[in-house]
């Protein structure tokens, strides 16, 4: 097994990147004196991968929120609650499903190789019956019906639906009440043979342990049935048109104070992974310094009682997306958001300041540095960018090297065309 | 455990707690002021901790300060309420990356420098705060507790107690109300701003990898109380008496409905059974391997999520789940089976070994994170009771199975609570733009 090491001098860490030769990857980042450890067993499969071609040339096609049925079946196994078999080791164990990735995980403070062994055990395994897969849709469909009243949840996916035409984040992680009741076993089974695969998954493992015993572990664990599976299936994405589906969603949900979503979605994403963090890293300053707390734009609306302590920017970016979404809540929405019209044209016309971008970059080495005091952000954090083929350590790396200019002709490319969604739950 | 507890007392009723602890990239600074929860005063204290947390003497806009904070290498401030039973907390924090991480030396300091002034310099203007920030902040309140209705989990467990406690101070929300916020004029909420800094007992922890003596000449040197005479708050007493079972309804435009079941144990945190309690709902409905997770969503497909849980300072158990609404009548009747079932002694030792590794291991964990190990030390201190997870953990590992079935018989149902949609014979309107999560 190829097993590198990899130091960071500010944060003190070191993470260890191990690669099996079925061709998983095991990460591992050790924590000691702290008391739990976390184990993330993550696929690169996720929502969006509804459309794709599997070796034998054959495209399939399937109903929207597979990947998270699937994941709510991955728990069910012939004998024994996996739930259960967790808890009495005294863990914890969940899943989650997002546009990128399925994963599942546990936390423990004992029995760490038990619990991993565990975990690598029922991933391998997906035991679907009819009964169980009926079974399974009223579960679902109360998740759904949940998220369908949650306005914060409303207001977010009204805006990736104007954003885009074709692009499946427009489609709800879970998919519709009628997508999971035309879902089929056979469906599940499919999409389960062909994702959950060596090279498409990633282990990570933070905590107070030792990197030779969680080896051994998933050594003794891996079964020939995985190890032995072929590479996962190529994703088919649709052609995105430029510009927005619907430059504004309104819904009535009847809140007390409106809430809003400015989306400004990127025409022509970067692609290539370590470009795009740098990318990434570098939009987020200049998103921080000219709208963040410390921005004229903020403070300015603030004043004005425009917007409130509730106003967020957030930029997001995958396999054919990338957008930025401002949001809060206020009755003077549209105000807000020609605020942002005329401020992101200054920006593009004006440049950023160098003394506030020297600042917020202080603040992004804090905050980064800050962050790994909670291991539950490290495991999530390093599988979210491992996911999208990037690397957390690069961080800090890339955000010393990123220039006042970088970050300006990032800002200027991510805003090029103005394309922009008015989403409104009111 | 390696983490090493001084208490200091600096001033009448102002005690300074350093924890040495050395795994966190951050050192948490936290000023606590205990005042009793009343609904005009906990309108007041809301609205001091937002317009504090604005700007101060030295930093006289939201952006100065914003700047300070930023240049202490992205230091976080939050100004907060909680309350904790009959308790009202004001809580001002600081998160400030280590000095010896960031490689520099004054970090500490100045940080502690910045939240003084945040504590007893806030911006006047003629002895009343600047009229501006308090006309602002009353409106961003205001809509903040008239926002609480939009996150309908959370909503409706605390309009629950709301209406179940509505005799005792317990149903005041921390936040206070609307109503109370149209009465609160500047120059009377300055001068109480004044008052509550010279009477509420004070608690200021220190956390993270610092040497005591060094914490304590920082703090020494840079917070002051002038102090009056000390209100020491004392803690509410629980109800147990029911005449009888009382039932809610709210109607919003919603598909799902919540139903939430409130419940009094009888049994306060001080009580010698209380962990007995605690024990007897998380059997019930702590996580995915309770009864109630298994009867109502694994076994008959009722529901995504169903718990219950203790609210440790009222004397209360809750249980929430959200269900389609022509299906609450059966799941009703399954929380009360399982309920039945486990005050007949129908659950396993390993049921209760679960329910036990669970709690022990919450507390073992507890220093896993600055804040939450930050809050749980200071509510440790807020019982009257020392910092002492090993002996707590002792207390959970004695108890016996008729102790959980003798704490669980005295549980009982005092309010129902159900939200349902405006129109139930519609609720399906085909699906087309549904979604979810996890």
């Amino acid at each position: 097994m190829d097993i590198r090491k990899r130091t960071d001098d500010l944060l003190g860490e070191t993470l260890y990147t191990v690669t099996h030769p079925s061709g998983l990857v095991i990460k591992f980042l050790p924590k000691p004196g702290f008391s739990k450890k976390f184990a993330y067993f993550t696929t690169k499969y996720g929502a969006m991968y509804n459309t794709f071609t599997t070796k034998d040339g054959k495209t399939h096609e399937m109903p929207s929120g597979m990947a998270h049925f699937l994941e709510h079946k991955i728990f069910e196994e012939e004998e024994n609650n996996i739930f259960n078999q967790f808890a009495q080791l005294g863990a914890s164990v969940n899943a989650y499903t997002n546009f990128n990735s399925t994963a599942y995980m546990f936390h423990t403070l004992d029995h760490f190789p038990k619990c991993l062994g565990l975990l690598l055990d029922f991933v391998q395994n997906c035991h679907l019956t009819e009964e169980n897969v009926e079974k399974e849709k009223g579960i679902i469909g109360q998740e759904i019906t949940m998220y369908d009243d949650d306005p914060d949840w409303k207001v977010y996916f009204n805006t990736l639906k104007g954003m885009y035409h074709k692009h499946p984040v427009r489609e709800d992680v879970a998919g519709t009440v009628e997508s999971v009741n035309h879902t089929t076993k056979d469906q599940l089974q499919l999409c389960y043979d062909h994702f959950y695969t060596p090279e498409n998954m990633l282990l990570f493992v933070v905590g107070d342990l030792a990197l030779e015993d969680i080896l051994d572990t998933v050594e003794a664990h891996l079964k020939p049935s995985f190890t032995q599976k072929e590479d996962a299936p190529q994703l088919i994405l649709p052609h995105e048109p430029e510009g927005v589906f619907r430059a504004e969603w309104v819904e009535n949900m009847q809140v007390p104070i409106p809430l809003y979503h400015v989306g400004v979605k990127e025409d022509h994403p970067p692609l290539e992974p370590k470009e795009r963090l740098k990318h990434t890293i570098a939009l987020k300053l200049a998103i921080d310094v000219e709208f963040g707390k410390g921005s004229s734009f903020y403070n300015q609306a603030y004043e004005e009682g425009i917007i409130n302590a509730s106003f967020f920017t957030e930029y997001s970016s995958g396999k054919g997306y990338a957008y930025t979404v401002f949001g809060g809540e206020s009755h003077q929405y549209r105000q807000v958001k020609d605020k942002l019209v005329m401020e992101i044209k200054r920006v593009k016309d004006e440049g950023i300041s160098r003394d506030d971008f020297y600042r917020v970059k202080r603040k992004a080495m804090g905050r980064y540095l800050s962050a790994f005091n909670s291991i539950q952000y490290i495991a999530s954090a390093f599988v979210g960018y491992q996911v999208k083929g990037l690397d957390l350590f690069d961080y800090l790396l890339l955000l010393k090297e990123i220039t006042p200019e970088y970050a300006e002709a990032a800002f200027r490319e991510h805003f090029k065309s103005d394309h922009m969604v008015l989403s409104v739950v009111e | 455990m390696s983490e090493t507890v001084t208490i200091v007392d600096l001033q009448e009723g102002v005690r300074l707690h350093i924890i040495e602890i050395e795994k966190f990239k951050t050192e948490l600074v936290g000023i606590f002021l205990q005042r009793p929860l009343e609904e005009f005063e906990a309108t007041r204290n809301a609205l001091l901790t937002r317009i504090m947390e604005q700007r101060t003497k030295s930093y006289p806009t939201l952006q100065s300060l914003q700047h300070k904070l930023d240049n202490l290498y992205g230091t976080v401030l939050s100004c907060d309420v909680n309350k904790y039973g009959g308790k009202q907390v004001l809580q001002f924090k600081m998160s400030i990356p280590a000095e010896h991480h960031i490689g520099v030396e004054d970090l500490l300091p100045q940080a502690v420098r910045v939240l003084n002034e945040v504590v007893h310099h806030p911006l006047v203007e003629d002895g009343r705060f600047t009229d501006k920030v308090f006309t602002t902040e009353l409106r961003n309140l205001e809509e903040e507790i008239m926002g609480r209705v939009n996150d309908k989990m959370a909503y409706a467990i605390d309009r629950c107690l709301e209406l179940m406690c509505d005799n005792e101070p317990f149903r005041i929300h921390q936040y206070g109300t609307v109503d109370a916020l149209q009465h609160i004029q500047n120059e009377p909420l300055y001068s109480h701003y004044q008052r509550i800094v010279k009477v509420a007992p004070v608690d200021i922890v220190v956390m993270g990898k610092v040497d005591p003596k060094r914490v304590e000449r920082i703090i020494r040197d840079q917070i002051n109380f002038q102090r009056g005479q000390i209100e020491r708050v004392d803690q509410t007493p629980i109800l147990h008496e029911i005449e009888e079972v009382r039932d809610f309804e709210e109607v919003f435009p919603v598909k799902q409905g919540k139903l939430t079941l409130g419940y009094r144990t009888g049994l306060a945190f001080t009580h010698s059974l209380y962990e007995a309690g605690l024990l007897f709902s998380t059997i019930l409905g702590g996580g995915a391997s309770s009864k109630l997770f298994r009867s109502v969503r694994e076994k008959e497909s009722l529901c995504y999520y169903i718990f219950s849980r203790i609210e440790k300072y009222e004397g209360l158990m809750m249980i929430s789940s959200g269900i389609d609404p022509i299906n609450r009548d059966r799941v009703e009747e399954l929380i009360n089976v399982a309920l039945e079932e486990m005050r007949q002694g129908n659950f396993t030792d390993e049921d209760i070994r679960i329910a036990k590794d669970a709690l022990i291991n919450s507390i073992r964990s507890v220093t896993d994170f600055p804040n939450s190990f930050m809050n749980y030390y200071f509510t440790q201190r807020l019982c009257g009771r020392p910092y002492d997870p090993a002996g707590t953990i002792e207390r959970i590992e004695r108890i016996t199975k008729e102790e959980i079935i003798q704490a669980g018989s005295q549980f009982q149902l005092d309010t129902r609570f159900f939200i349902k949609g405006e129109d139930t014979g519609n609720e399906n309107k085909g699906g087309e733009d549904a979604h979810g999560h996890s």
